[in-house]
């Protein structure tokens, strides 16, 4: 018998990428169309075309090279959402397992983090901040509380839940946390932490974004798509917009695909 | 580990301590002792507390609010510290496999976390699926075989290191009638061909007597030992399922049973 290997790549059929193709032209032919038609102000939604003239200036002419487009701004917001994404997956797993194993830590820590969880991230950030400054420090905690809780919760879940008899059997081979940890819990952990990475991927990069406002960071996405509302340069805005929905849609597709590939190959946390 | 037996039971009782002073009385003033080499059956009516017995037997975590009386030795040592010292093995009703590791890897697991050297680990393990005749399937994972294999996986795994004593619950349990058979066969081809010590839990009369040379016959909650059959038949057991004598030891435990359970 052939054993599934899983695959990482994507494997979609033409006839969707046809029809996907076709309702996204349907869509952008509409809406140029409905903006004359209806008289919509610019300054609440520019045209398709005003938008493809925006990014033909900002990236293809001599213009573009000759200052920080919005391409690199991005990055820059998702280079931080990357670096919260990765703290919030380790702490958070780690602080998951912590619980799950302590029910004195769990009640001592989970109140604290469900408390972060009810403030507004604007509203946290001027606390945060003058404890860490405004700057990139800030910026990442921030990420980090927005992101890991999820995470925590995913992790304890599944550890409380692992079945009984595999607790038992390998209760009867070691006393020892570490060969708990590294023989059951944490292969255990493997779909949970793939699944949360999925939600958490736009987390983090919404969180960056958002985080950037009430901050002083000069680079960075979020700051510019504030600049340019204040300023009324509507069609990057909405580049701005498409450009991290594509970057986010990106990442997330990525990691799905990771998931598929390591649960069908390996089969981590299947019992 | 000496002359000592290995178990030995005394005046063991097991009480739960329940919620508004209710007290549920599990185990009552059970002794008894295995000989070395020996097959012993446990039977009795569903929750009459066998699994709880098997739990202190493998010196597996308890609950809190329970409250144990009498002593447990395993080799003359604590059920702990006989499970540290890998005298005991273990195979519960569900098989427990990895499915993330091959049926190989799954049997070198104990070994693994026993710090063995990888390649002598390796070695013990193509023996024993050898023995069990299950080299073929070295590769596969768990989920890819059947119930009665996944079982069979789980007793070599048990067998990995070599404890002394078999502790085994019901693990025929959930297989079909003709696969049960096979596997009775099987796990008294083991007992024969490696010497060992064999306590088995079930429910199944038939079972206990196709097994074992002694029937330990439980009541219900609070369970006392009700009686201890000694079954004077020889092995393969296949030979004489057919003899009134066979029949004999059957209706007589399934009447200790039903006078068990009033």
């Amino acid at each position: 018998m052939k054993r599934p290997t899983g695959s990482f790549f994507l494997n979609i059929p033409i006839k969707k990428i046809l029809l996907v193709t076709l309702i996204i032209i349907s869509i952008i032919a509409i809406w140029e169309i409905s903006l004359d038609y209806f008289n919509i102000p610019k300054r609440i939604a520019p045209k398709p075309s005003n938008i493809y003239e925006f990014i033909q200036k900002e990236f293809f002419t001599e213009h573009s090279s000759r200052y920080q487009n919005i391409l690199i701004k991005a990055m820059y917001s998702i280079r931080d959402a990357l670096i919260g994404f990765v703290i919030s997956l380790i702490l958070g797993t780690f602080l998951g397992i912590l619980i799950s194993r302590s029910s004195y830590i769990y009640s001592v820590l989970f109140p604290f983090l469900f408390l972060t969880q009810l403030v507004p991230v604007p509203a946290l950030a001027p606390v945060i901040a003058a404890l860490l400054g405004y700057g990139f420090l800030t910026k990442i905690s921030i990420i980090v509380l927005f992101t890991i809780f999820p995470v925590m919760i995913a992790v304890r879940k599944t550890i409380i839940n692992l079945p009984e008899n595999y607790n038992l059997l390998l209760h009867s081979y070691t006393h020892k946390n570490k060969d708990l940890l590294r023989y059951l819990i944490l292969p255990s952990l493997v779909p949970t932490i793939l699944s949360t990475m999925k939600i958490l991927c736009s987390a983090s990069i919404v969180a960056s974004i958002i985080t950037e406002l009430p901050l002083s960071v000069r680079t960075g996405i979020g700051k510019d798509i504030y600049n340019s509302f204040n300023n009324q340069i509507i069609p990057r805005v909405w580049t701005s917009i498409l450009l991290i929905s594509a970057i986010s849609l990106i990442f997330f597709l990525c990691i799905s695909n990771l998931e598929k590939y390591i649960n069908n190959k390996y089969k981590y946390g299947q019992f | 580990m000496g002359s000592s037996k290995p178990i030995s039971i005394k005046n063991l009782h097991v009480l739960f301590n329940g919620d508004r002073s209710k007290h549920l009385h599990v185990l009552e003033n059970i002794s008894f002792t295995l000989d070395a080499d020996s097959f012993v059956t446990i039977i009795g009516p569903s929750g009459c507390g066998k699994s709880t017995l098997f739990r202190l037997i493998s010196g597996l975590p308890t609950k809190d609010s329970c409250e144990i009386g009498g002593e447990i030795k395993i080799f003359g040592k604590e059920p702990r510290v006989a499970s540290e010292d890998r005298d005991i093995g273990l195979i519960l009703q569900k098989p427990t496999l990895l499915e993330w590791r091959s049926v190989a890897k799954n049997m070198l697991l104990p070994l693994e976390i026993m710090g063995y050297e990888k390649e002598k680990g390796r070695k013990k393990v193509n023996k024993l699926l050898k023995i069990l005749e299950l080299e073929p399937y070295a590769h596969y994972r768990p989920s890819e075989l059947s119930g009665g294999m996944q079982q069979k996986v789980s007793i070599g795994r048990a067998l990995a290191y070599n404890p002394e004593l078999l502790l085994m619950d019901e693990p025929f349990a959930a297989l079909d009638e003709v696969n049960r058979r096979k596997m009775n066969d099987e796990i008294i081809r083991i007992w024969k061909e490696m010497e060992k010590t064999i306590l088995f839990v079930t429910h199944n009369i038939q079972e206990a007597v196709y097994l074992s040379q002694k029937v330990i016959v439980l009541s219900k909650k609070p369970s006392r030992i009700y009686k201890i059959v000694d079954i004077d038949l020889e092995y393969p057991r296949s030979k004489v399922e057919a003899s009134n004598k066979y029949y004999k030891y059957i209706k007589e435990i399934r009447e200790y049973l039903n006078e068990a359970t009033v």
